[in-house]
């Protein structure tokens, strides 16, 4: 088991390398909502310019997550409708799926199945954060979406690894990441970070795909409000897994983070985690409506 | 009883009595989490894919080869009523068929015998209820909703005269189940690992 060789940066950047670059009227549209001074006017000019992104867009508005009662035309009717946050967790929706819905054999996952946990995990954390009265919900769920994001850098190394990770796992109940830090050197969350990092994206995306196994583990530094994202983008996460919405060779092979939880004053025992799942599994109607509208 | 074509009828909140036909079988609807389906097609297999922490049961007469099968989220619909917020997303939603075990499983046998399954030819098997670690939690553990459910589901069957004859439960991996309807042949894959039968 510990003569696996580590993984060399040279590796990883080979991996990286070999991923699909992000579709850029995506990107460009996702750093203007960056920019505190942007306004839903530079917003709708700039998704215009965009045939894809604009008519991607619309079904989104238009599909019956959002049960709206009218037909919305354009874009700008959108932002004015939905609200500029909306809209940006849209973006994000889409940009997600671009980059997530493919095969990720390393683990396991058929065509489009990171792409479902991811999906379901962020309307799960939206969810969640609406119970635990986070004002920016929208915000959360669009930290989530691509908190998986290191899988697609560490597959390949994870695949040819599986068994000796699986056997590390069951030899020493750690989770499924200690595991493949301890065998090849790194993890999935530790890439995910790098790569969020790289591309530009929300800190937040990167802070969640780097602690969303491991809220415990985020710097004393984190403030109050991100530390909150990613235990609840974690709480997400950990009932995706245990309804199996996308789940791979890795399978259950995580934890609940009690510890983490318990630093932004969230508890969870028997009782509340039965309520929890079964207000979360009454949403598949609206991720199957969300997941429809994009193509899943 | 309502024959509904393979469709997602079983999605629909509908116990799917398959046809025979083979069009029917080769379009046969994946068991999702909280439904049931009623399978009468003796040529079939039926796949039951995705089972984490829930749990699948299965019943199979094996004279008049008529399968039913539940994949179960909860063990009961009584909620904690005094767990603050709860349940404020399905206050006012009919819970989908097999979402609770103390309901599905009243449901799931009526509708086998409605569909033609006889008690005394009939097994009952039970898999699933994959469990994460609990890290940090204290003494006991709150994820265990895969053995709750087998016992809830245990205690169900039993009253209704039922017993389980078999279980396959825990462990930290995704389970597959396909149920061959000729034979009966029950086969668990976990994912990643290895497929046997229960």
């Amino acid at each position: 088991m510990s003569t696996l060789p580590k993984l060399t940066l040279e590796q990883l950047a080979a991996q990286v390398q070999g991923l699909p670059p992000l579709p850029q009227a995506v990107v460009q549209v996702s750093r203007l909502l960056e920019q505190e001074d942007s306004n839903a006017d530079d917003l709708a000019q700039i998704i215009r310019l965009d045939p894809d992104l604009t008519s991607q867009l619309l079904k989104l508005s238009n599909s019956a997550y959002y049960g709206l009662s009218r037909q919305i035309g354009s874009i700008k009717e959108a932002v004015a409708i939905l609200g500029f946050k909306t809209i940006k967790s849209l973006v994000y929706a889409i940009l997600s799926h671009t980059v997530l819905n493919r095969p990720v054999q390393g683990y396991g996952l058929g065509q489009g199945a990171l792409w479902q946990n991811a999906l379901v995990g962020a309307v799960y954390s939206r969810h969640l954060a609406q119970r635990y009265g986070v004002k920016d919900v929208e915000a959360v769920f669009t930290a989530a979406l691509l908190r998986d994001l290191g899988k697609l850098v560490l597959e390949k190394f994870v695949g040819e690894a599986y068994s000796h990770i699986d056997a590390f796992v069951q030899a020493n109940r750690v989770d499924f990441c200690t595991a493949e830090e301890a065998l090849l050197g790194f993890n999935h969350t530790q890439l995910g970070q790098r790569l969020a990092l790289d591309w530009n994206l929300p800190t937040a995306m990167a802070l969640v795909a780097r602690y969303h196994h491991t809220p415990s583990q985020l710097p004393e530094e984190t403030t109050t409000l991100e530390r909150k994202t990613v235990c609840l983008v974690h709480m997400g996460d950990v009932f995706s897994i245990m309804m199996a919405q996308g789940v791979g060779n890795d399978g259950l092979m995580y934890g609940l983070d009690n510890d983490g939880l318990a630093l932004a004053g969230i508890k969870l025992d028997g009782p509340a985690i039965e309520h929890l799942l079964s207000e979360l599994f009454d949403l598949q109607d609206q991720i199957d409506s969300l997941a429809s509208s994009l193509g899943l | 009883m309502t024959v509904w074509p393979a469709a997602w009828a079983c999605r629909e909140g509908l116990s799917a009595i398959m046809t025979t036909s083979s069009a029917a079988t080769q379009n046969q609807p994946p068991l999702t989490l909280g439904h049931l389906l009623i399978c009468t097609d003796k040529q079939a297999t039926l796949h039951l894919p995705n089972v984490g922490s829930g749990l699948v049961v299965v019943m199979y007469d094996r004279i008049n080869k008529v399968a039913g099968a539940a994949h179960i989220l909860l063990p009961d619909s009584n909620l904690d009523a005094n767990t603050p917020g709860n349940h404020a997303a399905s206050a006012d939603k009919t819970p989908a068929p097999a979402k609770f075990a103390n309901l599905a499983i009243p449901t799931l046998i009526q509708q086998f015998e409605a569909g033609g399954g006889q008690k005394t030819y009939t097994s009952v098997r039970l898999a699933g209820g994959a469990q994460l670690f609990n890290f940090g939690g204290g003494g006991g553990n709150p994820l265990n909703i895969g053995s709750r459910n087998a016992i809830a589901a245990r205690a169900n069957f039993t009253r209704l005269g039922y017993p389980v004859e078999k279980a396959d439960i825990g462990g930290n991996k995704a389970r597959t189940l396909k149920l061959v309807m000729q034979s009966g042949q029950l086969s668990v894959t976990l994912l990643g690992g290895r497929e046997y039968f229960i």
